[in-house]
């Protein structure tokens, strides 16, 4: 009797998951071992594939190519994290100080929910040569199209993007901080700057580190903002991974190769995931 | 009577004279904040003026001045001259079917994995862990070859069928859902009301909330999506208004009024989600940084 109803829950909870799962296997599980698979061949569209082991990967790491966008790639990883977590941090702070409406995190966040491709135009608009900004500044330079400036510019277009994000996630961390600490320390006389330096600063170290490992893991995957407003130059200073392997996938057609580039920036991705894991559960 | 009305006004009085007096640190923290705030809204702003200026003034016109010749032009030859409709037609039907795909897959697996018993539960849900912190790249080489072998390039079908399940959404229901009281399904089904009918009855009513959230935040995903639409559709007829804005950028490269014109019906639909669903959709990037 009960083994048969144990049968029927288990049907029911099959039907309720077995198409779900079977779509999710066919469009997400299935062509991530497939890529696996791919990057160990020196498949190149029109012709036979051939496996070719760990070659691909033999060759990545040699390749000046690929070493350059995994540098761009962190470089703006970290350009984004420590600005980002930092102005993120003082931003959240005023907030939590000052407003109770939720107006300045609302508008901070427009840029987070809009098209990227739409944020792509207005940059684009605001940092040509005749742009804005030169405009504004009185200065002559080609943001987008000199190597000093490419980089840079890019990572500014991209925390003007994220950085509501990454003041509401530091906001949620302040307003977990317990008040009775507050009220103690300014029971035993601290003063305003000796809270926020003894209490809410070590309180709130973990939350920027993670802000820094989510900004990271972010320009891991960046491909609209580069491929719009820069196609990876000026001389490659500003082409990522991502933008990589749809080069090497579209215009090389070299499908072996570009899972391989695939597959490394995925266990990357992954890695950052855990420490990731790892920060969040000490702060737990 | 005449007492307690003299009492209420004293205190009413008392107000001004305890508010605390002009604070240089408040002063300084307010304007820190609408500079921040401001830089990031005026780039915003001007594209939404520009929108509405022929081109030759849209970098003329002082940044705050609203003394231009206004005009829908840009809008006119948007409609006329691109297939500004067509591409308005592709990013509604993708994004509305998509989202209501994700919802009624999310809400089905995650009851099931929160719900019931069955063998390989625990394995099939690491596979859905697995694929939230999946980049894309992991996935999009033999997503785009299996999806030409289907013959389902250029076409709303492959486009939809990837972004159609959300790992994200399908962990979101469970956790929501597994703090539903087993009681109330069981109650249901001894009453003689079907495995299905729990669902529509119970399971669907009792995750509103949760869904409308998913529901803003899988449109907003979809509907800004550019890389897989990118990839698949490949003539004008399946763009959608990410793909087509950007593509036209090349041919009209000077024409920042019909771009401007273009990226605003691209913004609107997503800014009136965002306005509706505001705190629902803030509260949830908050958590699902730190759910993970």
């Amino acid at each position: 009797m009960a083994g048969e109803l144990a049968r029927r829950e288990a049907r029911a909870g099959l039907s309720f998951a077995l198409p779900v799962l079977a779509l999710f296997a066919l469009v997400n599980t299935t062509p991530v071992f497939i890529s696996f698979i791919y990057s160990l061949t020196d498949f190149t569209l029109g012709s036979e594939a051939k496996f070719v082991g760990i070659a691909n990967y033999q060759f990545l790491v040699s390749d000046d190519e690929f070493l350059k966008a995994l540098v761009v790639t962190l470089k703006m990883g970290i350009g984004l994290a420590l600005p980002g977590s930092l102005l993120a941090f003082l931003v959240a702070l005023a907030i939590s100080k000052g407003s109770k409406t939720g107006i300045f995190s609302t508008i901070l966040f427009i840029p987070v929910i809009y098209p990227s491709v739409v944020s792509a135009f207005i940059w684009g608009a605001t940092l040509k040569g005749d742009g804005l900004i030169n405009r504004y500044l009185g200065l002559d330079n080609d943001w987008l199209n000199s190597v000093s400036t490419a980089l840079p510019s890019l990572i500014l277009v991209l925390l003007w993007t994220n950085i509501g994000f990454y003041v509401v996630i530091v906001l949620t961390g302040l307003r977990g901080i317990a008040p009775s600490l507050y009220e103690a320390a300014s029971l035993d006389g601290a003063n305003e700057w000796n809270q926020l330096r003894w209490i809410t600063f070590p309180l709130m170290k973990p939350v920027i580190l993670f802000i820094g490992i989510i900004a990271t893991s972010d320009a891991l995957q960046i491909f609209t903002q580069p491929y719009l407003l820069t196609g990876g130059g000026p001389v490659e200073s500003t082409k990522v991974l991502a933008g990589l392997i749809y080069e090497v996938l579209f215009e090389r057609l070299e499908i072996g190769l570009a899972s391989s580039i695939a597959v490394s920036l995925a266990i990357i991705s992954t890695l950052i995931a855990l420490i990731q894991y790892m920060v969040v559960r000490n702060k737990k | 009577m005449t007492t307690i009305n003299a009492q209420s006004k004293m205190q009413i009085s008392d107000i001004p004279v305890k508010r605390k007096n002009f604070n240089i640190y408040k002063f300084l923290n307010y304007f820190f904040l609408i500079l921040i705030t401001g830089l990031t809204a005026v780039p915003l702003l001007w594209s939404w003026k520009a929108a509405f200026l022929p081109s030759s003034e849209i970098f003329e016109l002082n940044l705050f001045s609203f003394n231009g010749s206004w005009t829908f032009q840009n809008f006119r030859e948007g409609f006329a001259s691109a297939p500004f409709m067509t591409f308005l037609f592709n990013s509604a039907v993708i994004s509305i079917v998509s989202t209501v795909i994700i919802l009624i897959s999310s809400l089905s697996a995650g009851y099931a994995f929160s719900q019931f018993r069955f063998k390989g539960k625990n394995l099939l849900f690491t596979l859905i862990i697995i694929a939230l912190v999946m980049p894309f790249q992991a996935i999009m080489i033999p997503l785009f070859l299996g999806t030409a072998k289907a013959g389902l390039i250029n076409t709303h079908m492959g486009i939809i069928l990837p972004s159609a399940v959300s790992a994200f959404g399908i962990f979101m229901m469970r956790q929501f859902l597994l703090n539903t009281p087993r009681d109330l399904i069981d109650a249901a089904l001894i009453d003689g009301c079907s495995q299905l009918g729990v669902f529509w009855r119970i399971i669907v009513p009792l995750t509103r909330g949760p869904l409308a959230t998913l529901a803003a935040v899988s449109f907003l995903g979809v509907w800004n999506n550019y890389l897989w639409p990118l990839m698949v559709a490949q003539e004008v007829n399946m763009y959608t208004l990410p793909v087509g804005l950007s593509l036209l950028q090349g041919t009209y490269a000077t024409n920042y009024g019909t771009i401007f014109a273009g990226s605003l019906l691209a913004c609107v639909p997503a800014l009136l989600v965002f306005l509706i669903m505001r705190r629902q959709i803030i509260n949830n990037y908050a958590m699902s940084g730190l759910t993970q």
